[in-house]
């Protein structure tokens, strides 16, 4: 079973007659008896074993869509008319009919399930009101379906009804002209006239295979003398059900109460007979039907496969869904709509109380969800407060150590670049400085330019924010000049971070270090272990 | 007991279901407003967790951080006791002397006042060659004690020509006392 059949409803068929119902899934068939009130409809009792019977046979889950069921309803109390109405649209047609229908019917539209069948084409009028179009109408009072209606809704289907006697002459050839179809029944038969294949008329004739048995066993003189008594009569279909008796005339066999009863209606030149197969071969019914009925109708009897599940009515059902599409031709419908699709009253209960129950829901469910899951998440948040109290613990350690960090004083950075500014020859004798970035040195340099020189790389190396000389002095001997030279560097974000000094052999270390200029402040040489430790302290500008 | 009129047992039916009327309202409304206080709470408790969760996120780099800085200094501030700090640091400090050539002179040590954020200073003079002196200058970052060198001055003795002299006036601070706010007012 794959999706498509999950959502699409099941199809059956049902061939609803006067003394039994058929029903048919496609596959398998049951045989339900009906017992009828004496004014033909179904009793209580009958109905609740109908709804039983059907439910166990549709045997439709809660999930599954209502099943669809294609009802052939026996011709008792239907009429058929042929009308002609203006060609317009659809609208109009819509609203037109029922007013053709109250006309032509004794009863109300409202009081009637009628179903139409457009015919082929227009005819054009010779009095010049235009173009009309042709329509078959096919009328019953409105009671006779509702219980069959009701049984199937119970039953878990929703019902679509058409004419059982219509369905039977689907079966037949679609013969050109006039011809009738001869549906024979246990008690009761139904014969339909179709001319240019448009059914004209249908008929109930009280006569069945059960007076056929019976009269075909007794002699003929016994048959001439019942017949008075148990006379069969002809029935034209009305709303009230069996007509007027037609004359009566004596018989001498089984055939001459339905030959009496045909005999004078239009047949055409050929009678499809259905519903003999339960006849013996040697009967041959047709042949003797055809003899009786003489005239030059012949009487064919219609092939139904051997074995079939169905009822003739079924499988002519069958045949046209197959041909046509998804329903019957003529429908009878209990409820006019304007053939849009309409959901089941029961369906649509169904589909408000989903949509107020998922609203529901909606609006509930946010208080569900509050009560569950509050203890639940106060206990989650009552486990993460002793780790919220790392937090603080978290931003004070990260705070310390930023603080360390910035505090670092850039101590040999600023010896390096005192180094490098140094010109040849410079000794320094001290240096000091502290964190607030105060440097003080003091030191003999060649001559006063050199001091100037040194001043000035100072300040070019970006490194301090300020130079100054305190004291500049000549030594005794003229051969220096003794100098205090006092410097800020500048804040962090500000100064320049000399750049790392290039891995050089340190071959002047030692004669730095003899002449008593520190290696790491003299001029000429930058300190050799500068390069390792240093180096990824150095800040990027 | 009389059996009760048509109009009475209207009056009787009427007053019942004005009272059943009531009763549904009254009670509808007790329980809407237990359950509107649950829910109200509940998202309480939800901006909550989301404001925690939000909170731990932004903590993530900032453990990351710390982490990093911890690793670069060698020391997790939390550890350290205020008591053994300056003995520990002072230690520290003359071993990684001592290893990397650097003869130790002179050590004091001076309390911190109670209220600053520093245990105390450890003055030192020190002495050896360049490349030593300034391994040891760079080295005091991190033997895993909250150093900060405050002042350092480097000179030649003239009584003993090569080595370099140091003196260097150290800062221990005190985590114990290190507030926040203090220090960002």
């Amino acid at each position: 079973m794959n999706a498509i059949q999950l959502v699409t409803p099941a199809q059956y068929f049902l061939d609803i007659g006067q003394e039994s119902l058929t029903a048919f899934n496609g596959t398998a068939g049951l045989e339900l008896p009906l017992s009828r009130q004496p004014d033909g409809r179904l009793t209580e009792a009958c109905k609740q074993d109908l709804v039983l019977q059907l439910q166990k046979f549709f045997d439709r889950k809660p999930w599954q869509p209502r099943a669809r069921v294609i009802c052939a309803i026996c011709a008792r109390g239907v009429s058929l008319r042929r009308l002609s109405l203006p060609v317009s649209g659809k609208e109009d047609l819509n609203r037109l009919l029922p007013l053709q229908i109250e006309r032509e019917f004794p009863l109300p539209p409202d009081q009637l399930a009628w179903g139409a069948q457009s015919l082929n084409g227009t005819k054009s009028q010779t009095d010049g009101s235009g173009p009309r179009r042709e329509l078959l109408v096919a009328a019953v009072k409105k009671d006779n379906l509702e219980d069959y209606a009701s049984i199937i809704s119970d039953s878990g289907g929703t019902a679509l009804f058409t004419l059982a006697a219509l369905a039977r002459s689907y079966l037949c050839p679609q013969e050109p002209g006039l011809y009738a179809v001869l549906s024979v029944g246990r008690t009761s038969s139904e014969l339909i006239t179709i001319d240019g294949g448009v059914p004209v008329a249908v008929r109930v004739l009280a006569w069945g295979l059960e007076q056929f048995a019976g009269r075909q066993g007794n002699s003929p003189m016994d048959a001439a003398a019942q017949v008075p008594q148990s006379s069969p009569h002809e029935a034209a279909a009305t709303f009230r059900g069996i007509a007027v008796a037609a004359s009566v005339r004596p018989i001498s066999d089984g055939l001459s109460p339905l030959v009496s009863m045909i005999n004078g209606q239009a047949l055409g030149r050929k009678v499809f007979v259905t519903g003999i197969g339960s006849l013996n071969a040697d009967t041959n019914f047709a042949g003797q039907l055809t003899q009786r009925i003489g005239g030059g109708v012949e009487c064919q009897p219609v092939d139904v496969p051997p074995g079939a599940a169905a009822s003739e009515a079924i499988l002519g059902l069958q045949r046209v869904l197959d041909r046509q599409g998804s329903q019957p031709p003529l429908v009878l419908q209990l409820k006019q709509t304007d053939k849009k699709t309409r959901i089941a009253p029961e369906a649509t209960l169904k589909l408000a109380g989903l949509g107020v129950g998922l609203a529901l829901l909606a609006l509930v469910l946010p208080f569900f969800e509050a009560l569950a899951l509050k203890s639940h998440l106060a206990h989650k948040l009552e486990a993460m407060k002793p780790e919220t109290a790392r937090f603080a613990t978290i931003d004070r350690e990260l705070d310390f150590l930023q603080y360390l960090e910035q505090s670092e004083p850039p101590y040999v950075d600023a010896l390096l670049v005192l180094a490098k500014a140094a010109p040849p020859g410079t000794r320094f004798d001290s240096v000091s400085m502290n964190r607030r970035g105060e440097v003080s040195l003091r030191g003999s340099l060649q001559n006063g330019q050199q001091v100037a020189e040194l001043r000035s790389k100072l300040i070019d190396s970006g490194f301090f924010a300020s130079v100054g000389i305190e004291d500049q002095s000549p030594t005794p001997d003229r051969q220096k000049v003794t100098v205090r030279m006092s410097a800020q560097w500048k804040s962090a974000d500000l100064r320049k971070a000399p750049p790392p000094e290039p891995l050089k052999a340190s071959t002047n270390a030692k004669t730095s270090t003899a002449s008593a200029i520190p290696p790491a402040v003299g001029p000429q040489e930058s300190p050799t272990p500068r390069q390792n430790p240093l180096t990824p302290r150095i800040k990027p500008n | 007991m009389r059996a009760l009129t048509q109009r009475e047992k209207r009056t009787v039916r009427i007053g019942g279901i004005g009272l059943a009327v009531y009763l549904v309202l009254f009670g509808g409304l007790q329980v809407w407003t237990f359950f509107s206080k649950k829910r109200a709470e509940y998202n309480q408790s939800l901006g909550q967790v989301h404001d925690l969760r939000r909170k731990v996120d932004l903590y993530q780099g900032k453990i990351q951080h710390t982490k990093k800085l911890m690793e670069s200094f060698h020391m997790d501030p939390a550890r350290m006791t205020r008591e053994s700090v300056m003995g520990q640091a002072s230690a520290a400090i003359q071993r990684a002397a001592m290893g990397g050539g650097v003869a130790i002179g002179a050590v004091r040590e001076s309390p911190a006042r109670p209220s600053s954020k520093e245990l105390g200073s450890i003055q030192l003079e020190a002495m050896g060659p360049a490349p030593a002196l300034l391994k040891f200058l760079e080295q005091t970052h991190s033997l895993g004690f909250p150093l900060i060198i405050d002042s350092m001055q480097i000179g030649s003795d003239p009584s003993r020509p090569g080595p370099l002299k140091l003196n260097l006036t150290i800062i221990v601070l005190d985590f114990d006392q290190w507030n926040l706010e203090k220090r960002h007012a």
